[in-house]
């Protein structure tokens, strides 16, 4: 005891010691002799004997041990402790077998009731086997008495089934005929096919043959009805599928039944299409009483119309229906339809051939053969139909019906696509829906183009126009001494010009808005590689857009050829505003369009496309042509009155100049509403500088100096090789003036060109006359009028110095008595006047 | 004598290339400035201008017409809306109205210039009337065509081709030279705008027809190449000769490309508007312009065109 209590003390502290639990657990292995299973492992563990749990516990060498080391408190402690322990443990073991007697008590009782029972159990199977045994003797018994018995019932069973169908064979023909009345075909048939083979087998049996015959004239006759029905067309569609199956059950050929098929479907689609061409051609002639039913059914329909009376041929007109509900109608009626046929056919002929017997028969090509043939002859006819209606579409004003008509056009013609994948349709479905835009892309130009046009006409109706307000006129009108102002005021040309361009730019932007309704998002046909590229580009940009802009120059540049060079019907003012309007287009508005247009249609280029520089200068080109001719047209006018003045009158025999000619005031007036119109519209530009006293200056230079050498030498013999040779100096020193020369797009050029081209004409007009005396003095005093007016209209103001100078010395030549004006004199008469 | 003076282009006779000389020059301006009769002329010359006086009254002549072929007995004069036909006799300075042609229409009509044709044996007249060529039949006196607004202002002047028969050239003040097949005188045949200003006279070189000269008041004179309207062979028709040459003419052709109607010089040599032009009669490649200032320029078709139009 001793020993225990020390190694107990020694290893483990007392209570709730998992090491403790496993040694109390040890410890009953132990009591019941079950220790031999974990003992390898536990021996390894410990052979220590000095462990006070293991199983080589060697109480001696624990105690020496201990005494050796401890002192004599620890031992004291050693041994109160193992004591402590051992009493524990103790209680622990009780605890252990009082909870475990019940268990063990109860399990005996068990185990004894147990052994009765089985001894019972026993007996019982003995009885059981005894039993079995006696059942497999009578079985066997019965099952060789009944032997005989169920052959024979076998055999019975066998013939009754045979009878059965003999019985169904005999009975056939009848069943056959009552199914014929019945009209249950389906029905029929199937049965006929249940019997072909065993009436086929044993067709030489006479009574077979008999029933075959009898169910071969019901079948046929069968038949005859289902083509009847077939061929009558008055049933639906699914009537007709289920009469081609049946049909195609009882052999037909289905080549013909093909054939027939498809007449008969066609039969059905001409109706609809006829439909549609009756559409086409029915508002023409709304007379009779279909149409007037039809007419007031419209009318009846919509309020509006309710009102007005039926013979109003604007409602016939109004009733023709849209080409959206045109469409809708083909497309309800032909394209579904169509699809109708396509899948019931592709159903019967083409997908259930495949599967059958038929398909050795090489039956589905040629099924799929005949519909190809059938829907492109069809389609070609329902196009054609359709295209008509889309040429009828003339209007231009609202574009969304057509865009939507093409789009649902091109949408149900892809229901086409998808159930005949091979087809042409719809491509060249697309292919119309490409050439309706195409054609639209025309109208659009066409219209723009007449609309450029009226408006065109319009400005020029607003220029005729005689016009209240003087506007600007009244500043150029103040320079004349006679104040012409309120005579021939100018048109208020800027605002005429800015509504102009406006209203084309707008008619521009809401066209292109219109087309632009061709590429929204929501339009199948709009994502089509044509609308994406060609569309955009070629289309729209091209043959819309480049190509007004192009005519707009070029009905510019006709008014300078086409109209007679006499100044012609065209009014000067409208040369003028088109050439600014051209000019404006060069500067500006071209390439605003065409940005515009890129950014709405988002053009890719794949093919090259006019430049905007091109078109810029052919605008440029225009506007230069345009202003040119204005000059020479405005130039011409002064012309003419200044030739007339000059061929009409005897200028040998005429009186002393007291004034200015009249034609001559004149002249300086139109200059002025000249420069009053073209400043308008034109900027000032640039000329030689010049003091404000220019008139005076330059008029005596040309007066003193210059007249003195040029007249005074005349009496004397050597006069004219000096006048020759002064004047050829001054030629050769001054630069050679081009007559009709381009001008800039400046006021001042402008006007420059105009008084140049009188000038000259006068010039030339003095050389051709003879002049007396007083006919050059009054050219002289004519000459120095023009001089007071003329150069401030011009860019350089000797130019017109010059010429003057040329007009005076030329009339100086062609005088018979040249004896020239006082300078003085000259001044007064035209300050004067 | 006034009547001559107001229109300078109409003074100047067919002259002699040999006999030119700057003295002649100056005669010739001495006429055009100075309103007095012309020194020593001819008896034929005489009885001419004694016609043109007769017949017309102290202005509004536009000029007097010799037969360009024949004996040069007759002679046409154009004075207000008169056209006469005057018969010479050779012995005498005295000149008979054969017959007279008038023009007529609204307004006072005028004739500012005129041409006899040296075709169809000299009877058909070409003449000029504001906007208007009018074509008359001498034997009968009778218009036989008019082409209206062919200019688009004055017509200045006119000439022959003088290889082919119907075709006509005329020039005016919208600056332009036109050519006129009067077989059909809906449409110019051809129409050239190079000046700058009124063309005065248009000249056909008598035997190069393809070589035409234009003075203008812009102070040029512009020689031009028509090749396409002339008598010479062009375009096609000149292939299908040249392919008949075989190998040797392939290369040639290339160096030597068909003549393009073309501008060939542009004559600037005067100081004032040009007046008057004539090729010289002796000298096909020779010919003289006449300006306001007095100045007469005589030059030459380049070498280069010559010998292109000779080989």
């Amino acid at each position: 005891m001793d020993t225990n209590e020390d190694t107990s003390t020694a290893t483990t502290p007392p209570d709730s010691d998992p090491p403790r639990k496993r040694k109390v657990h040890g410890m009953l292995k132990l009591y019941y002799g079950l220790n031999d299973e974990g003992k390898a492992s536990d021996q390894a563990e410990s052979l220590d004997p000095c462990d006070i749990n293991g199983p080589h516990f060697d109480p001696e060498v624990y105690l020496n041990k201990l005494r050796k080391e401890c002192s004599l408190g620890e031992l004291m402690d050693q041994e109160s402790c193992m004591v402590k322990q051992i009493r524990s443990l103790d209680s622990d073991m009780q605890t252990l077998v009082y909870e475990n007697y019940n268990k063990f008590i109860s399990a005996t009782d068990t185990i004894r009731k147990m052994k009765n029972d089985f001894k019972k159990m026993e007996d019982e199977m003995d009885c059981l086997s005894a039993n079995m045994a006696a059942i497999t003797e009578f079985s066997a018994k019965i099952s060789g008495t009944l032997q005989d018995q169920h052959a024979q019932i076998t055999k019975l069973s066998g013939v009754h089934t045979l009878l059965r169908k003999l019985q169904f064979l005999f009975e056939l023909p009848a069943r056959l005929n009552k199914c014929l009345e019945l009209q249950a075909y389906a029905q029929a048939v199937s049965s006929h096919r249940r019997a072909r083979c065993v009436l086929q087998q044993y067709s030489h049996m006479p009574s077979f043959r008999g029933i075959q015959d009898d169910c071969n004239a019901i079948i046929e006759q069968l038949a005859q009805q289902l083509r009847q029905k077939f061929r009558d067309g008055g049933s639906n569609a699914k009537d007709l599928s289920e009469c081609v199956e049946l049909l195609l059950q009882l052999d037909e050929p289905a080549e013909e039944l093909c054939d027939k098929f498809l007449s008969h479907a066609q039969s059905r689609l001409e109706a609809d299409l006829q439909g549609l061409e009756a559409e086409l051609r029915d508002p023409v002639s709304p007379s009779g009483p279909s149409a007037l039913k039809k007419a007031a059914s419209l009318a009846a329909g919509s309020p509006i119309d309710a009102s007005t009376p039926t013979a109003n041929p604007f409602l016939s007109v109004a009733s023709k229906t849209d080409i959206l509900e045109f469409i809708d109608r083909g497309c309800n009626e032909f394209v579904s339809n169509l699809c109708l046929v396509i899948a019931s056919y592709q159903e019967l002929f083409i997908s259930r051939a495949q599967e059958g017997e038929l398909a050795s028969k090489n039956i589905p090509e040629m099924a799929s053969r005949k519909l190809h043939a059938f829907v492109d002859a069809l389609a070609a006819r329902y196009f054609s139909l359709v295209e008509r209606r889309i040429q009828e579409e003339k209007g231009v004003g609202d574009n969304s019906l057509l865009v939507r008509a093409l789009d649902r056009f091109h949408r149900r013609l892809q229901a086409v696509s998808k159930l005949l994948p091979g087809s042409a349709v719809p491509s060249q479905g697309t292919e119309i829906v490409v050439q309706a835009a195409r054609e639209r892309i025309k109208q659009y130009l066409s219209a723009l183009q007449s609309f450029y046009l009226d408006s065109l006409t319009d400005v020029r109706q607003a220029l005729a126009a005689p016009r209240l307000s003087v506007g600007g006129g009244a500043g150029g009108g103040a320079l004349l001494p006679g104040g012409a102002s309120g005579k021939d005021a100018p048109p208020n040309l800027p605002e005429l010009l800015a509504s102009f361009s406006a209203s084309i730019l707008n008619q521009i932007k809401s066209v292109l808005a219109s087309v632009h309704l061709f590429t929204a998002k929501d339009i199948t046909f709009s994502n089509k590689p044509y609308f994406k590229g060609e569309f955009c580009s070629q289309g729209v940009r091209e043959s819309l857009v480049v190509s007004f802009i192009k005519f707009v120059c070029q009905s510019s540049r006709q008014f300078c050829e086409s109209t007679g060079d006499r100044g012609g019907s065209t009014p000067p003012a409208l040369l003028l505003l088109l050439s600014r309007l051209c000019l404006d287009y060069e500067t500006s508005t071209i390439s605003y369009i065409l940005t515009l247009t890129d950014e709405q249609f988002l053009v890719q280029h794949h093919s090259p496309v006019t430049a905007v520089t091109a078109l810029c200068a052919e605008a440029r080109e225009a506007a230069q042509k345009l202003l040119n001719h204005y000059v020479k047209v405005q130039g011409l006018i002064i012309s003419q009155m200044l030739r007339k003045s000059v061929e009409t009158r005897d200028w040998v025999n005429t009186i002393e100049p007291r004034n200015v000619r009249a034609v001559m005031k004149r002249v300086v007036e139109d200059t002025t509403s000249i420069d009053v119109q073209v400043g308008l519209l034109y900027e000032e530009g640039v000329r030689k500088a010049h003091s404000s006293d220019s008139s005076k200056r330059t008029f005596s230079v040309y007066s003193s100096s210059r007249q003195q050498v040029r007249y005074a030498p005349s009496y004397t013999p050597s006069a004219p090789m000096d006048t020759n040779l002064l004047s050829n100096i001054h030629k050769l020193f001054s630069e050679r003036i081009d007559i009709f020369s381009p001008v800039e797009f400046n006021k001042v050029s402008v006007l420059t060109g105009i008084i140049k081209i009188s000038l000259k004409t006068f010039l030339e007009c003095v050389r051709l006359r003879t002049f007396g005396r007083y006919g050059l003095q009054q050219i002289q005093v004519d000459c120095h009028y023009l001089q007071m007016y003329l150069w401030r209209f011009v860019s350089d103001e000797n130019l017109v110095h010059f010429l003057l100078d040329e007009i005076v010395g030329s009339a100086a030549h062609r005088c018979l008595d040249p004896a020239p004006m006082e300078q003085s004199v000259i001044e007064v008469i035209c300050e004067r006047g | 004598m006034d009547c001559l003076a107001p229109s300078p282009a109409s003074l100047i006779p067919p002259w002699q290339p040999h006999s030119i000389s700057v003295h002649t020059a100056r005669a010739l301006m001495e006429e055009l400035l100075q309103p007095r009769p012309m020194a020593q002329p001819t008896a034929v010359q005489t009885a001419a201008i004694a016609a043109a006086t007769t017949a017309a009254s102290a202005a509004g002549a536009a000029g007097v017409l010799w037969e360009p072929m024949g004996d040069g007995r007759r002679v046409i004069s154009l004075a207000d809306n008169h056209a006469v036909l005057w018969d010479l006799q050779e012995s005498s300075a005295k000149a008979t109205v054969s017959s007279t042609a008038t023009l007529e229409g609204k307004g006072q009509l005028k004739f500012t210039s005129g041409k006899w044709s040296p075709h169809h044996n000299c009877t058909q007249l070409a003449t000029a009337n504001d906007t208007a060529i009018r074509g008359w039949d001498l034997r009968s006196m009778s218009q036989i065509y008019c082409i209206d607004n062919a200019h688009g202002q004055l017509v200045r002047d006119l000439d022959f081709n003088p290889n082919k028969q119907y075709y006509l050239a005329s020039c005016g003040d919208d600056c332009k030279v036109k050519f006129w097949d009067v077989r059909n005188i809906n449409e110019p045949v051809k129409s050239l705008e190079e000046h700058s200003h009124w063309v005065w006279s248009v000249r056909y070189n008598h035997s190069h027809d393809q070589l035409l000269l234009t003075g203008s008041s812009d102070s040029r004179v512009i020689l031009s190449n028509m090749v396409s309207i002339s008598s010479e062979p062009f375009g096609h028709l000149m292939d299908d000769e040249d392919l008949s040459d075989g190998e040797d003419g392939h290369q040639e052709e290339k160096s030597r490309e068909p003549l393009q109607d073309s501008i060939i010089a542009t004559y600037e040599e005067h100081e004032d508007s040009v007046y008057a032009l004539e090729w010289s009669s002796a000298d096909p490649w020779l010919f003289a312009s006449l300006s306001y200032d007095g100045r007469l320029v005589i030059n030459r078709v380049p070498r280069a065109l010559k010998y292109r139009i000779l080989l």
